[in-house]
Parts: structure tokens; C-alpha cells; sequence
């Protein structure tokens, strides 16, 4: 179990090992991403540019080349 | 439109053929696609080699001439191709032209595509002028998730005074 020094031995924690599976799937994940065709990878690509646009607008003006590729020339393209 | 990455590609190669770059290589977040796990980007960045590069400073204007002829439109610094900004970086330095003479010919969906190699994207990222928190994030997962070659890497940092984190 993973507690802290001054912790009751009360508070529920994960196991080391059920923390090692869930860290084992993270890097399952990022090998599967890193084995994805180029094309696949370009719309992942696509993909983050979706989440990662609002965000970015939240914050400030967006500039003349930050759209998301896929909306190019459909009216949704920041100008 | 949909989007057409390839033909964001094809056009740098066509610029080489038709004598407007002597030589290019994508390299920034793209080049990432073709060596790592893919991360959020805007645009394209194609480092390049202009002829008759004699004078001291250097214009981008025929790149943009043949953009225009073409049918591709400018966007502030950037050119729209394929639906997608394509801003096109002279090469800076030696290390710049290095990467781009040295960079990997792979193929994206049929296209032939000159991508900077692994080793010398981590080097441009460490350059003092590009060393971000967002880029050293890259340089970490080149190391950790690409196949590195040590021997080149090291060579490299060796002669352009670079350090990793």
C-alpha cells in the first residue's frame, strides 16, 4: 500500500500492484498511439486540435491559422 | 474541403522539383506523426533551402509567387494547402541545413516525404532560442518512445554545444 507517514492506516489506497496494472494500460495506450499509421496519427492530430481549440479561445483571440483542419472552408475555420 | 495532408506534401516536393527550394524537410509537431505519439498542432512546418542564397538576407517571395500560381492562398505567415497552414522556416543555421540534407525520405499515403530525423528534431528543440517547457515535453518522448540513435544524437549535440535536460 502506498501511505503517507502520518496517515491512518484507515484510508483506503490502491495496491502497488493495482497501480502498476493501471500505469502497465497507460503505456499500452501510448504504444498503440505511437504504432498508428501516419494518416491515422494526422487525424489524432485532428482530434486534439477539437479539444484543444476551445480551450485556447477561452484564453485569448485565436489566430489566423489556428483551426481545426477538417472545418477548413466549411465557415467553422477561425479567420 | 476535406483536409488533404498529402497534398500539403506533395506541394513541398513540387517546389523542389520545380527549382523554387533547393531542398526541404517537415520538421516541428508534424514530423512527430512520423516518429512518436501525435500531439496537438496547428500547422505544418517545413524547414527549407533556398538557391542562390548569396545575399545576406532571405526572401521568401518566390515561395510565395509559386503559392499564388498555384492556387494556394497566404494566410499572414503561413500558405493554406490542403486545407492546412503550411509555414515554410529557412534553414537558421548549420544545424538547420544539417537536419534538413540529413532528413529520412518516408512515404504518407503514396507521397514521398522528407521528415527530419529523430535525432536532429531533439537538437533544434534544445537550441537556446527553442527551448520551451512544450518542447522539451517532445524531446522526452523522442527519447522515451522512438528508436534513438545514441551515437548520432550524442554526435550532434557534441558539435553544436547542445545539452539535454
Amino acid at each position: 500500500m502506498n501511505r503517507g507517514p502520518n496517515e491512518p492506516a484507515t484510508t483506503p489506497r490502491p495496491s502497488v500492484e493495482l497501480l502498476e496494472r493501471l500505469r502497465d494500460d497507460k503505456r499500452r495506450l501510448h504504444a498503440a498511439a505511437r504504432a498508428l499509421s501516419p494518416a491515422e496519427k494526422v487525424q489524432r492530430v485532428i482530434d486534439l486540435q477539437r479539444i484543444v481549440l476551445p480551450q485556447i479561445a477561452r484564453r485569448r483571440a485565436l489566430r489566423s491559422h489556428e483551426f481545426v483542419w477538417d472545418d477548413a472552408g466549411t465557415g467553422k475555420a477561425a479567420k | 474541403m476535406a483536409v488533404n495532408f498529402a497534398a500539403a506534401l506533395a506541394a513541398s516536393e513540387r517546389m523542389k522539383r520545380e527549382g523554387v527550394l533547393t531542398n526541404y524537410a517537415v520538421g516541428g509537431a508534424m514530423a512527430l506523426v512520423f516518429w512518436t505519439e501525435p500531439v496537438a498542432t496547428f500547422d505544418l512546418d517545413v524547414f527549407v533551402l533556398l538557391p542562390g542564397e548569396t545575399t545576406l538576407l532571405i526572401s521568401l517571395d518566390p515561395i510565395y509567387r509559386w503559392a499564388a500560381a498555384n492556387g494556394y492562398p497566404a494566410e499572414g505567415e503561413h500558405i493554406v494547402i490542403g486545407g492546412i497552414p503550411v509555414q515554410f522556416i529557412p534553414a537558421h543555421n548549420a544545424l538547420a541545413d544539417e537536419a534538413i540534407e540529413q532528413a529520412a525520405t518516408l512515404d504518407y499515403e503514396g507521397v514521398p516525404v522528407r521528415v527530419i530525423r529523430p535525432e536532429h528534431l531533439i537538437a533544434l528543440y534544445l537550441e537556446p532560442s527553442a527551448r520551451t517547457a512544450k518542447r522539451l515535453q517532445r524531446v522526452a518522448a523522442l527519447r522515451e518512445e522512438s528508436v534513438i540513435d545514441a551515437a548520432l544524437l550524442d554526435s550532434i549535440l557534441r558539435r553544436y554545444n547542445l545539452e539535454l535536460p
